[in-house]
């Protein structure tokens, strides 16, 4: 009798502590998720937030017209729309089409700032900057009710995103609500970006090399593929196969690869231009010096006709060294700094292990040096009294306004620390400062 | 006979060694970028002369391209920031070099210094030195760890050049103004990397990989610019089949 009064007490205990820990757990799970929940809910109600402040702000520096005020509601507005771009980072919209989306905000803010940074007192916003406005006004107010529309919807049919998320990964989202909405503002959006902003020359151009289109030549077959490799590479290349790139590539390539050597190249269909080559094999001693390396890798750049390029920078790394070189325009004493190769040597044998020559091909063939309008000594009495300046080169860079300038390079030193500090030679505007 | 055999070799190497400490530096040209004796030879030369104050690390960065360029404007020789043969032999005039202690004071990973006139006792600071990567411009060695994390648990399995694919679509979609522009906003961002989702870029990466996002970062792109990458056997989301492809390596097909 006692003893089957403890095993029913024993039991009992065990079914108690089972249940009571699996409460427990579940808890636990469900206080991960509600805290993962709010974390979307919060990025979403905050930017659909902003994107009313966005809508106002912008109505705001329509209703102005002196330079003084203009200049902290134009920042105000490249600061939402970063700010705006962070909150979309948070969500979960990985596959959501909403890309044209961010594509339009950065449009924004790039307008904005480079309108806000200009001294709009002597230089005024034009009547078609000032259109450009009216337009973003109206536009925004667009985005504004559908992204308000969604918000509704969100709350009403208390959706959550933690669910929304699920199904994305999933890609079953067809028929929900939420999804499509994002979908319609996406593709409202679409419009607005090239209806307002015309893609300038520098874009077009820059558009234009990402697809290589630029290059001359025939296209190659894949026998004369296999046949540059083995010459560009110097290696043997017996049970390489060729492949052609797939039907999405902006520039057709073909594929040369050697398994066994771990070997892997591109070249360009059209003109069969080398665009990367890759060989990895372990390197277990050095036996050449940096300086050496950088002969090899001049000698094999010289032996594959790449004559305009000039050694920028040098590094060694555990038994190997890294070289970038940088198109040199020998008549007008001009580095290009855009336009360059990169290349991995191996400090056992100085075999060239790495080639990358996209950046090269992209900008071959467009260059337009402009005259300088200013002297290195006038370009050097612009910078601080405390910089100690060590070397000058006149470089071509492109600017973040994606256009290509010509600058003075100065690298030097300031506070005991390195800085190259980049002087526009026409204008004297300081481009860029980096630090080193 | 055998025994006079050894004791030549013996003598031989004892001389050997000892010409090595006298004439110095290996013959090699030393410029920036390179790593190694010959580097810090010439830092602690050029610091017992008062030219560099740096550490002495063996790593040819700005400070010792500096210091070294001074060292050739004043002793009149042509400045192009090489120690050369003749920098070099100017500077072994100019200067003494305790390889022993400097030597010794890196392998026992302290700070100090090695300037001429002053006690070398008085040099040495009980304090671990600080070691300084040599990073590339506008990453710091945090980024390139989460990169390398993110590598590492997306594509571990995969071939070398896959690997460099893999943080070279980290890099385009820093690039891109579709997505966020740094590289935690972009390795974070919702549903964006599967690693990420599922832990596994809490993995401790080996050195292939963080090779892999070093290779990225100077340039290498065996995605050919692709945005997206995915497993065609594994994938379960239908919107990223209808993405541009580009290639596939390994098991990923890249797209845009």
């Amino acid at each position: 009798m006692k003893k089957k009064k403890i095993i029913l007490i024993t039991l009992f205990l065990c079914a108690f502590i089972a249940t009571a820990a699996a409460a427990f757990q579940k808890g636990q799970v469900q206080a991960l998720e509600t805290h993962m929940e709010n974390q979307y809910q919060r990025a979403f109600h905050e930017m659909t937030f902003q994107m009313d402040l966005l809508h106002d702000e912008i109505g705001s520096t329509l209703a102005m017209n002196g330079g003084r005020t203009l200049t902290p509601a134009l920042t105000e507005v490249w600061r939402l729309t970063s700010m705006i771009h962070s909150d979309i980072g948070q969500l979960p919209l990985g596959i959501l089409p909403f890309s044209e989306m961010e594509k339009f905000l950065m449009k924004i803010g790039e307008f904005s700032y480079r309108t806000s940074v200009r001294d709009l007192s002597s230089e005024p916003l034009t009547g078609e900057e000032y259109d450009k406005l009216k337009q973003l006004y109206s536009q925004s107010a667009d985005i504004q009710t559908e992204l308000r529309n969604i918000q509704e919807r969100i709350l009403n049919e208390e959706l959550s995103w933690l669910d929304l998320e699920e199904l994305m990964a999933t890609g079953d989202a067809q028929a929900q609500p939420v999804v499509d909405g994002f979908a319609k503002v996406d593709g409202t959006v679409k419009g607005y970006a090239s209806e307002t902003f015309a893609p300038t020359e520098q874009e077009t151009a820059s558009m234009r090399r990402k697809q290589l289109q630029h290059l001359s030549g025939s296209e190659i077959t894949e026998q004369e593929a296999l046949k540059i490799a083995e010459s560009f590479s110097e290696t043997a290349l017996d049970q390489a196969e060729v492949s052609k790139s797939m039907k999405g590539s902006p520039y057709p390539f073909l594929t040369v690869r050697e398994p066994e050597e771990n070997f892997s190249m591109d070249l360009s269909l059209k003109g069969g231009y080398p665009l990367y080559l890759i060989k990895d094999r372990e390197i277990n001693n050095t036996s050449l010096s940096l300086n050496e390396a950088a002969t090899e890798a001049e000698a094999f750049l010289k032996k594959n006709k790449l004559n305009d390029l000039k050694l920028d920078q040098a590094q060694q790394t555990d038994h190997s060294a890294s070289f970038t070189f940088v198109k040199y325009l020998e008549d007008e004493n001009v580095w290009v700094l855009d336009d360059s190769v990169y290349l991995k040597v191996a400090l056992d044998n100085g075999e060239v292990l790495g080639f990358t020559g996209f950046d090269y091909w992209a900008g071959y063939g467009e260059i337009d040096i402009p005259e300088p309008s200013l002297s290195e000594d006038e370009a050097l009495s612009l910078l601080h009294s405390d910089y100690k300046n060590g070397e000058t080169r006149m470089t071509l860079i492109r600017n973040e306004f994606d256009e290509h300038v010509l600058c003075f390079e100065f690298t030097g030193v300031s506070n005991d620390e390195t800085y190259r500090i980049y002087i526009n030679a026409e204008t004297g505007q300081e481009e860029k400062v980096e630090k080193l | 006979m055998k025994k006079q055999y050894i004791a030549t070799i013996l003598i031989c190497l004892l001389f050997l060694s000892n010409s090595s400490a006298a004439n110095a530096f290996s013959g090699q040209v030393i410029q920036k970028g390179a790593y190694g004796d010959d580097v810090i030879e010439l830092q602690a030369r050029l610091q017992y002369i008062g030219y560099y104050t740096g550490q002495i690390d063996g790593d040819f960065g700005w400070g010792t391209y500096w210091a070294l360029r001074n060292f050739q404007q004043d002793y009149g020789m042509d400045i192009d920031g090489l120690a050369g043969p003749e920098t070099r032999q100017k500077l072994i005039n100019a200067s003494e070099y305790n390889r022993d202690f400097v030597k010794g004071n890196i392998n026992k990973g302290v700070k100090f210094t090695h300037y001429g006139g002053t006690p070398l006792k008085n040099q040495v600071k009980d304090e671990p030195s600080t070691q300084k990567m040599t990073l590339p411009k506008g990453y710091s060695e945090k980024d390139i760890q989460l990169m390398a994390n993110a590598v590492y648990g997306e594509a571990r399995g995969e071939p070398y050049e896959g690997q460099v694919a893999v943080a070279a679509v980290i890099l385009n979609r820093i690039e891109d103004e579709a997505f966020p522009n740094t590289a935690s906003g972009v390795i974070f961002e919702p549903l964006a990397f599967t690693a990420v989702a599922d832990g596994q870029i809490w993995l401790t990466p080996n050195e292939q990989a963080k090779r892999a996002v070093m290779d990225a970062i100077n340039g290498w792109d065996p995605s050919e610019n692709a945005l997206y990458y995915f497993n065609p056997v594994t994938a379960t989301s239908k919107w990223i089949w209808s993405r541009p492809q580009i290639k596939q390596i390994g098991e990923h097909i890249f797209c845009l």
